[in-house]
Parts: C-alpha cells; structure tokens; sequence
C-alpha cells in the first residue's frame, strides 16, 4: 500500500512537470500585419523592387456556384462550396465537417468560419491554417482550391 | 528496470507521436492522453507477469513476480480512473460543458469508450476484490474467476485506444506497432496458459496410453 502511494504521487509529479514543461504550439505563424502606408514616411523616390515580392493579384474568378470534392481528413470527410459573382470569390460555405466527436463539431466550425472570411479577404484559397484545427483547415482549403480551379 | 525503460518509451511515444492539444483543458487532455497510454502499457506488462513465462521466472523469481503484479495492479486501476477523470475534464473545459454531462457524452457519442468504461469497470471489480481483506472473504475460486475478466476488460478498452487515440489517429505505423503489442501479449499468454497446458496434457494422456 505504501508502495503503491508512493508510485502513484510520483506518477503523479511527473505527469504534471512533463505536461508543464513540453513546449505548447504558439498559435499558427501569422501572415505579417499590412503596414498601413500613410502612416509610413515615404521615400521621394520610387523603389524599383520592393524587399518582398507582392502576392500576384488574385485570379479573376467567373460567375457560378461550385461544390469541391469531399476531402478526407483524419478526423472525417470536408466538403466546401464556393460561390463568385464579379470576378470575386462571394462566399464559402462548408458543407461537410468533422462530426466524429463534440470535440470536432466544436473546433471546426469556427475554424471553417474563420477560414472562409479569410478566403473572401484574400481571394484565395493559400490562406493560413487555423491553430487548433490543422487538419480540419488543410482538408477545407484543398476541397476550396479544387472548386476554385474550376472557376478560374 | 526494464519496466521502467518501455515507461520512458511511452513518454516518449506520447511527446512526439502527437501536436499538444491546444485551447481550453490542453493540459488537462495531455495529461489524460499520457496517462492512459501509460494504463496500457502497464496492462501490457501485467499480462506478461502472470504469462508464466520461464525466462522470467529465471530472472526475477516467483516472489518478485507476484509482488510486482500486486504493485502494478493497484496502481493500473488508479491510472485508468486518472485517465477518464482528465479526459473528463479536458473534454469538458474544452466544450464548456458539465463534467456529468460531458461523461455521458464520451459514453454515448463516442466510438467504442462505452467499451472502454465498461472494461474499467471490470478492472476496479477485479483490484477491489484483490484487496487483502475482501480477496480472503471471497475464496480463492471466486476472486479467481473474478481475476479472468481482466482479459475481457482489456479486449473491451483496446478499440477505444487505436479508434479515438490521439498518437494512433495521425500515425499508421504507431498504431500497429501498439496493436501488434497486444496481439503479441495475448497469443503469448493464451499459449502459455492454455494452450501449452492443454498440450501437455494430451501428451501425457498419450504417453499413459501406450504403456498401459
């Protein structure tokens, strides 16, 4: 008995420090802020090339409602549909998510809703993962850059 | 001390086979993931204790034998309650829910952990029966019997483990490697315990017959 109680408090002390210690994942390396330019002093002269290459304009996208394919993850099948009006990207919806477990419903949903401002902000399906959900981000954005292929 | 060396390899197993869990109760389902990958590990060696291995009645001595399993029995029914207690919890930070009403949902919504706690609650039957005072008011044949429904229990708890089990969802190779350790445990104690006797016996049946 005292042996046991003497496994188990140590166990116990070492769960706790290794589960303290193990590094956590920062959240997902953002794309850095847009500097606001107005606010910047700006050079007289324009600069011919800028330090980082900008992000080509996004594709022009033409008018219709598109269904991606199913995509499967680890944790189920994503299924998005994308709809452009304008040459835009208008709205994504996702059909289909992870629904294995509460645990799945809870964080791919806001994760798709995060994702899909994301992908109307941008115009394109390269966006960020989101921390937390990256299975669920990476299946949503492939079925996303399938419907889009098919619309560009 | 060999025990304590595949310890360390489950720690090992639990810090890179899988990302932190993150949000509301992470550390929480950590620590319930690494418990519960320590449970059956123990469970492992538990059955290897009572295989009835030769080479490891050579090495460590009937005496030892027993004392460990005992050691380990009562210390495998406090991980698997720590390990539902902290999944409990964790699951229940992270979905803002009561801890009664997140349990009930782990029971009905989730694949195969009914299984699992209902093999747990064989595993607490069987350490409490073991328990000095009530195994000596039970008889022998009664916590015996009682005793075999730990291979039920631990047959009950496996699927939850490869089905659900973070480390084992993401990682084929992980995932057999653990179910090959299982079947290996098994066949090697059903051959030990049952079959090997029953060899035995037929052999000796034989060998009476043909001298008489």
């Amino acid at each position: 008995m005292k042996r046991l109680a003497l496994l188990v408090a140590g166990t116990a002390a070492v769960v706790a420090l290794i589960v303290t210690v193990r590094p956590h994942h920062a959240a997902a390396p953002r794309r850095p802020v847009a500097i606001d330019s107005t606010t910047l002093p700006l050079p007289s002269v324009a600069i011919s090339t800028p330090a980082t290459p900008s992000p080509s304009p996004p594709p022009h996208y033409r008018t219709g409602t598109i269904t991606g394919p199913r995509v499967h993850t680890d944790y189920g099948y994503v299924r998005v549909k994308v709809r452009a009006a304008h040459g835009r990207i208008v709205r994504v919806v996702a059909l289909e998510l992870p629904h294995m477990t509460p645990v799945d419903v809870q964080l791919s949903r806001p994760a798709a809703n995060e994702l899909a401002r994301e992908v109307v902000r941008t115009q394109r399906a390269d966006v960020d993962t989101v921390s937390g959900a990256t299975y669920t981000s990476e299946g949503y954005l492939s079925s996303l850059q399938s419907a889009l292929d098919r619309l560009s | 001390m060999y025990a304590l060396l595949g310890g360390i390899v489950v720690v090992v197993i639990w810090w890179r086979g899988a990302a932190p869990a993150v949000g509301p109760g992470a550390s929480l389902m950590d620590a319930g993931r690494l418990v519960g990958l320590l449970a059956g590990y123990v469970a492992l060696v538990q059955v290897l204790l009572r295989a009835r291995l030769s080479a490891l009645r050579q090495s460590m001595g009937m005496r030892r034998i027993n004392s460990w399993h005992r050691l380990l029995g009562g210390y495998l029914v406090v991980l698997v309650m720590s390990h539902a207690a902290l999944i409990t919890a964790g699951y229940a930070a992270q979905t803002h829910v009561s801890l009664l009403h997140q349990f009930g949902a782990l029971f009905t919504d989730y694949p195969w952990v009914w299984a699992s706690i209902v093999g747990a609650g064989l595993l607490v039957v069987v350490g409490l029966t073991s328990m000095r005072a009530l195994r000596r008011r039970l008889g022998y044949k009664m916590w015996h019997g009682l005793h075999v429904f730990v291979y039920v229990a631990l047959v009950l708890a496996f699927f939850h483990q490869t089905v659900l089990g973070e480390h084992f969802l993401h990682n084929t190779v992980l995932r057999w490697v653990w179910t090959a350790s299982f079947i290996g445990v098994g066949v090697l104690v059903v051959g030990s315990r049952y079959w090997r006797p029953v060899t035995l016996f037929v052999r000796h049946f034989r060998t009476e017959a043909f001298e008489l």
